[in-house]
């Protein structure tokens, strides 16, 4: 099955895998690379992706054409927060409830930040294009979610 | 860092907050994020968002790989992911008609997705086995895979090589390709024995 037993096939293969590689062009890679500015070298809790409505097979199935609202979750130990996404902006729900800042990231930096009230709900403007994360920080604690594009 | 840094030593090394390592690990799967972006007939724009996407992700879980060698496993299958929502994106932003097939922007077959994800797992492991060769393997191979391929009279000139050794010296090349750690995980061929040895070890 791996057919790498042929030299020529071996080196065919190998020719087409190096020519792949040559052809990258170079703002991928510098992207790549830029993501390392978001290493975080404290142990900063992540939330992640625990449900993403456009992931959700038996929900697109069910009632495609009234999906206006994209829905996500975001989880991590004892901490969730729920996310709807619609044109018009996010609007977010921490749990537990309680007051927090919250800010939108892109890969650029800072976009946008708000508060979440006493019940944990808060509303954000239309998200830019690309990746963003969510970033709050309750009675001291950052916790942020992982990237994710809406 | 060099191009034959093992992976595992480039994953430490970034983990540890090595942006050099980081970038020889960017450089060197960025092929594969792209060749399994391309798969999906991505808009341009979303898929330079996949493979930001894909590295801003990474940056998170470095620290938490627990097998360094399955990284090329886990950037193929994460980019897969993306790709995916990024075309349930697109479809649902869309307007909807009833009268298209409801996964028509979807249309790919999953057995082709499966196959061209292992394909592309195939070339990432050839380069990186070819990165572990000596430097006299490389130039030789580099020279007799061009299209169409030189005479080994050229060939013994520019490398400056006896012509009788180029087709030995290729064989020899060739299975210590076969024999380097980045194909032996790929085939899961026992060490030595190449195929048959493989096929023998199982029984």
């Amino acid at each position: 099955m791996q057919h790498w037993d042929s030299d020529e096939r071996l080196l065919g293969e190998l020719g087409a895998a190096l020519t792949e590689a040559a052809s990258v062009p170079a703002s991928f890679l510098e992207a790549g690379r830029a993501a390392f500015a978001w290493r975080t070298i404290d142990e900063e809790l992540l939330l992640l992706t625990s449900y993403d409505s456009i992931l959700d097979t038996e929900l697109a199935g069910r009632a495609r054409a009234v999906l206006t609202a994209r829905q996500l979750v975001f989880d991590a130990d004892g901490f969730s927060l729920q996310v709807e996404v619609t044109e018009a902006g996010i609007a977010g729900q921490l749990m537990p409830p309680g007051r927090a800042v919250v800010a939108l990231l892109t890969p650029g930096g800072h976009a946008e930040e708000t508060t979440a009230d006493e019940f944990g709900s808060f509303l954000l403007g239309p998200p830019p294009p690309g990746p963003i994360r969510l970033r709050c920080t309750v009675d001291g604690t950052t916790v942020q979610t992982d990237w994710i594009c809406v | 860092m060099t191009h034959a840094t093992p992976i595992a030593a480039l994953v430490e090394a970034a983990s540890a907050g090595d942006q050099r390592a980081w970038n020889e690990i960017v450089d060197r799967y960025t092929p594969l994020v792209l060749s399994v972006v391309y798969q999906h007939r991505l808009r341009p724009a979303d898929a330079a968002d996949v493979n930001q996407t894909l590295w801003l992700r990474l940056v998170e879980q470095i620290g938490r790989l627990r097998d360094p060698d399955a990284l090329p496993g886990w950037i193929a299958t994460t980019t897969r992911n993306e790709c995916l929502r990024m075309l349930k994106l697109q479809q649902r932003t869309q307007p909807f008609d009833p009268q298209a097939t409801d996964e028509q922007a979807v249309a790919v077959d999953q057995t082709d997705v499966e196959a061209e994800l292992l394909a592309a797992e195939r070339r990432q492991a050839l380069r990186d086995g070819f990165r572990m060769l000596s430097d006299q393997c490389r130039e030789l191979l580099a020279k007799l895979m061009a299209d169409p391929p030189p005479s080994y009279a050229d060939v013994s000139s520019q490398l400056d090589m006896p012509i009788g050794s180029i087709g030995p010296t290729r064989i020899r090349c060739l299975n210590k390709l076969r024999r380097t750690p980045a194909i032996l995980a790929f085939t899961g061929a026992a060490p030595e024995g190449g195929v048959l040895g493989a096929a023998l070890g199982q029984r």
